[in-house]
C-alpha cells in the first residue's frame, strides 16, 4: 500500500520532470541533475530490484529510535576505490603504485610528499581539512588558500577520490541567510579546486548554515570556530 | 550502483512519517503586558454544565485565551457575584461593583447521538444589552449568536472559536485563538541529535509530531489552506531537499533537490506557487516554482546572495540580498523587467523577512548594536521599530490577523519561542522541557 503511494509520488515527480523539460529557460545541465535525483528518490523508496520492506513495526506509531545513522551516511561512492581496500586489518598491506611516485607541491605541504594514503595519515599536512572565515565573509585567507591547493593537488593526483565541500556559519542571524552564506563559502573553496584543475565530478558542495556547529559554545571564540568549510573525503571518514 | 540503491532505500524505509502525541508539553507564559494601558475588564462565568463526564472547562480556555492576548483583565472566579448561565439570569446591579465591562455566559447541554450543544452569550454590562446580535429580520425578531453543536472531541476547539467571537466583537479584530503553529525541535548530544517537526495549537496544547529524522529540518512554511507544509530537509545524503508534506495523509514528496542550496521555501498567497532559493548556477538566487506543474522561473540573477523570499502579494516578493555588501531587504515584482527596490537602510544586517498577511509590513532580523532582534517595518512609512530585546532572535512569522509575531529566541543556551504584539506591548514565551524549540511558523486561519 505504501508502495502504491510511492508509485504515485513517482508519477508526480515525473510530471515535474516533464514540465521542467518543457521549460526553455532551463538548460540541459539542470535537467540532467533533476531527473536522476527525483527518479532515484522515488524508485528506491519502492525498492527496485528487491522486496519492499515494511517499516519496522512498533507499539507506538512513532519513529524507531536509533535506526537512522546519527551522522549523514556516506554519499554514493564508486563500488571500489583503489587503495581503499588495503586496510590495516588485512595483514599484508599492498602499497599502491601511485604511492611509489611521490610528488612535492605547495607551501602547506612543505615538501612533504603526497601518496594515496596521505589522507589517512593524521600527521600529514592534508589531515587539516578545515578552513575558517571572517564574519559574514567567504574570502579565503592565504593560509586557507594554500591548504585548499594542497587538497587540490591530492585530488588531481587521485582522480577516483571524491570530496564534499561542506560550508558552515556561526549561529548569529537568519538560518536561511546562513545557509546561503555557507554555500558561498563552500563554492569559494570549490572554485579553487576547479581552478587547480580538479575534475568537476570529484567534488560537490553542501551548506549546513548554522545547523551543525563545530563548537557548541557561545561567544566570539565559538563563532570563529564555526565559520568554516570542511573538506570531507567521501568514504574515508 | 546496486549498493547505492539498497542503502538509499533502507534509509528511506527507516524514515517513518507518523503523527504521534508529543511527550513533552509546551509551556506558555505572558512575560510582559504592562505596557497595555487600558485592559478591558471582562468576567467569564463557568458554563452551566447539564451533561455528565465533560472533561473540558470551556470558560477556563476562553479565559486563558483572552489573558494571553494581553488586552483583557479577567475577574477571578472567586470574585464573581453570581453564576448566570444566560442573559435572562443576569442581574445588572450585581455586577456594578466589579467594574467589568463585558460578561461571557454559557451553557453546555447533551444533544442527539452523543453530541454536545454549547450556547454562549456576550453581555455589555455598561450598556446593559446582549451582544452578538444579528440585524432584525422582516418580523422584527433579533437572532443572537451563538450555538455550537459539536462532538465532545471538538470542545477545546469550540472554546477557541468562542474566544475568537468575543475578541472580534470587543476589540474589532479577528481572533487567532483557533490557529496552529509548526516548529522544529532538536534533542540529544551533537553526535546523536534528532530533529522533529511538530504542530501545536497556538495555546501550546495538542502538540503532534509530524516527522522525526536524524538530520536537520528547517524553514517550515504553510500552504495558505493549511493542508501542507513545505520545508528543507537534510535527510538525503549530500544534498538538501525541499519537501512537500501533506499533513492529513502524511504523504511527502520531494519538490526539488539540486546541487547547491535548496532553501527558503515560501508559499504564494494564492497557494499555487512556491518561491525558493537555489544555487546550482552559482550564487544563491530566487526562483518561483508552480507547485502543480513544476514549471520554474528565475526571479533574481545578481552575483550576490539572494534568498529568503516572502510574498507581499501574489505578484510581489520581499527578499534578502547582500548586493550592497551587507544583507538588506529588497522588494521586487514578479513581472519581467521589474527592478529590485531596497527597503531597509538602518544598520548593517536586516534579513529573514516575513510579510504581514495584508502585505503592508515586514518583520525581520535586525542587528541592533550587536544584538540580533526582531524588527517590524511599515512599508508605507518606512519606519523601522525594534520589537524584541534578545541577543539571537530570528524566524519571525505573523499571526493571520497581523497583530502578533511568533519568533525564535534564546534563554541561556536554550532555544525557546516568543510571541510579541506588533505594537510591542504584549510578550509571551513558549518553552519545551528538555528540548530546543526553534524555527516556528504561524499557520493560517482554519
Amino acid at each position: 500500500m505504501m508502495c502504491q503511494t510511492r508509485y504515485n509520488a513517482l508519477k508526480n515527480e515525473n510530471e515535474v520532470v516533464v514540465s521542467i523539460r518543457n521549460q526553455s529557460l532551463l538548460n540541459s545541465k539542470l535537467l540532467v541533475s533533476v531527473v536522476p535525483i527525483l527518479a532515484l528518490t522515488a524508485l528506491t523508496a519502492c525498492g527496485i530490484g528487491q522486496p519492499f520492506k515494511e517499516p519496522p513495526s512498533s507499539t507506538q506509531p512513532s519513529l524507531p529510535t536509533g535506526t537512522i545513522p546519527p551522522k549523514l551516511p556516506p554519499p554514493p561512492v564508486p563500488a571500489v576505490i583503489p587503495g581503499l581496500q588495503q586496510g590495516t586489518d588485512s595483514g599484508a598491506t599492498v602499497t599502491p603504485v601511485e604511492a611509489q611516485q611521490p610528488i612535492r607541491v605547495g607551501k602547506i605541504l612543505g615538501g612533504v610528499p603526497i601518496t594515496r594514503d596521505s589522507i589517512r595519515d593524521p600527521s600529514h599536512p592534508l589531515a587539516k581539512r578545515i578552513v575558517f572565515f571572517g564574519y559574514n565573509s567567504s574570502r579565503l585567507t592565504p593560509d586557507s588558500l594554500d591548504l585548499v591547493r594542497g587538497h587540490a593537488e591530492y585530488l588531481s593526483r587521485f582522480s577516483d577520490v571524491r570530496v564534499r565541500i561542506e560550508g558552515h556559519t556561526d549561529e548569529r542571524g537568519s538560518r536561511e541567510y546562513n545557509i546561503a552564506l555557507g554555500d558561498n563559502r563552500a563554492r569559494a573553496v570549490a572554485k579553487i579546486l576547479q581552478l587547480q584543475g580538479v575534475d568537476a565530478g570529484q567534488f560537490s558542495t553542501l551548506s549546513y548554515g548554522e545547523e551543525v556547529p563545530l563548537d557548541e559554545g557561545e561567544g566570539e571564540r565559538a563563532w570563529r570556530r564555526n565559520r568554516r568549510v570542511e573538506v570531507v573525503y567521501e568514504g574515508y571518514n | 550502483m546496486r549498493r547505492i540503491l539498497t542503502s538509499t532505500a533502507l534509509m528511506l524505509v527507516m524514515l517513518i512519517f507518523s503523527m504521534s502525541q508529543a511527550s513533552a508539553e509546551l509551556r506558555i507564559e505572558i512575560t510582559e503586558s504592562a505596557g497595555v494601558q487600558d485592559k478591558i475588564p471582562v468576567a467569564i462565568v463557568p458554563f452551566a454544565v447539564e451533561v455528565t463526564g465533560l472533561q473540558v472547562d470551556i470558560a477556563k480556555i476562553v479565559e486563558d485565551d483572552l489573558i494571553r492576548s494581553g488586552r483583557f483583565s479577567i475577574l477571578p472566579r472567586n470574585r464573581l457575584p453570581s453564576n448566570p448561565a444566560s442573559s435572562d439570569e443576569v442581574t445588572f446591579t450585581d455586577w456594578r461593583s466589579t467594574d467589568i465591562e463585558y460578561l461571557v455566559v454559557g451553557r453546555v447541554r447533551g444533544g442527539a447521538n452523543g453530541r454536545v450543544l454549547v450556547d454562549i452569550e456576550l453581555i455589555d454590562i455598561v450598556k446593559q444589552r446582549r451582544l452578538f446580535a444579528a440585524p432584525a429580520n422582516a418580523q422584527g425578531q433579533i437572532e443572537y449568536c451563538c450555538s455550537f453543536n459539536v462532538t465532545a472531541g471538538r470542545l477545546r476547539r469550540t472554546a477557541h472559536l468562542i474566544s475568537n467571537l468575543v475578541y472580534e466583537e470587543i476589540v474589532g479584530v479577528r481572533g487567532v485563538f483557533d490557529t496552529q503553529f509548526a516548529y522544529i525541535t532538536s534533542v540529544g548530544s551533537q553526535d546523536q541529535r534528532r530533529y522533529a517537526l511538530y504542530l501545536a495549537d497556538i495555546d501550546g496544547q495538542n502538540s503532534v509530531r509530524v516527522l522525526e529524522i536524524a538530520h536537520p529540518i528547517l524553514s517550515p512554511t504553510w500552504s495558505p489552506d493549511g493542508a501542507q507544509l513545505a520545508y528543507v530537509s537534510f535527510e538525503n545524503p549530500g544534498r538538501t531537499t525541499i519537501m512537500m508534506h501533506h499533513l492529513a495523509s502524511a504523504e511527502r514528496r520531494p519538490l526539488i533537490s539540486l546541487e547547491g542550496i535548496n532553501g527558503a521555501p515560501a508559499w504564494s498567497p494564492d497557494g499555487r506557487r512556491l518561491a525558493l532559493s537555489l544555487s546550482h548556477r552559482g550564487s544563491p538566487d530566487i526562483y518561483v516554482v508552480n507547485v502543480a506543474s513544476g514549471q520554474m522561473s528565475q526571479l533574481t540573477t545578481a552575483p550576490s546572495i539572494e534568498t529568503e523570499a516572502a510574498w507581499l502579494d501574489d505578484n510581489t516578493i520581499a527578499f534578502t540580498s547582500n548586493r550592497s555588501g551587507t544583507p538588506q531587504i529588497y522588494r521586487k515584482g514578479l513581472s519581467s523587467g521589474s527592478r529590485a527596490e531596497r527597503l531597509t537602510f538602518e544598520g548593517k544586517y536586516n534579513a529573514g523577512a516575513s510579510a504581514s498577511p495584508d502585505g503592508t509590513k515586514i518583520a525581520f532580523i535586525h542587528n541592533d548594536a550587536g544584538n540580533f532582534r526582531i524588527a517590524v517595518q511599515d512599508l508605507n512609512t518606512g519606519v523601522l521599530e525594534v520589537l524584541t530585546n534578545g541577543t539571537l532572535d530570528e524566524s519571525p512569522s505573523f499571526s493571520p490577523n497581523g497583530d502578533q509575531i511568533l519568533y525564535a529566541t534564546k534563554e541561556g543556551r536554550r532555544d525557546v519561542l516568543g510571541v510579541v504584539s506588533v505594537d510591542g506591548l504584549v510578550e509571551q514565551r513558549i518553552r519545551l522541557d528538555n528540548e530546543n524549540v526553534r524555527d516556528p511558523a504561524w499557520g493560517p486561519e482554519r
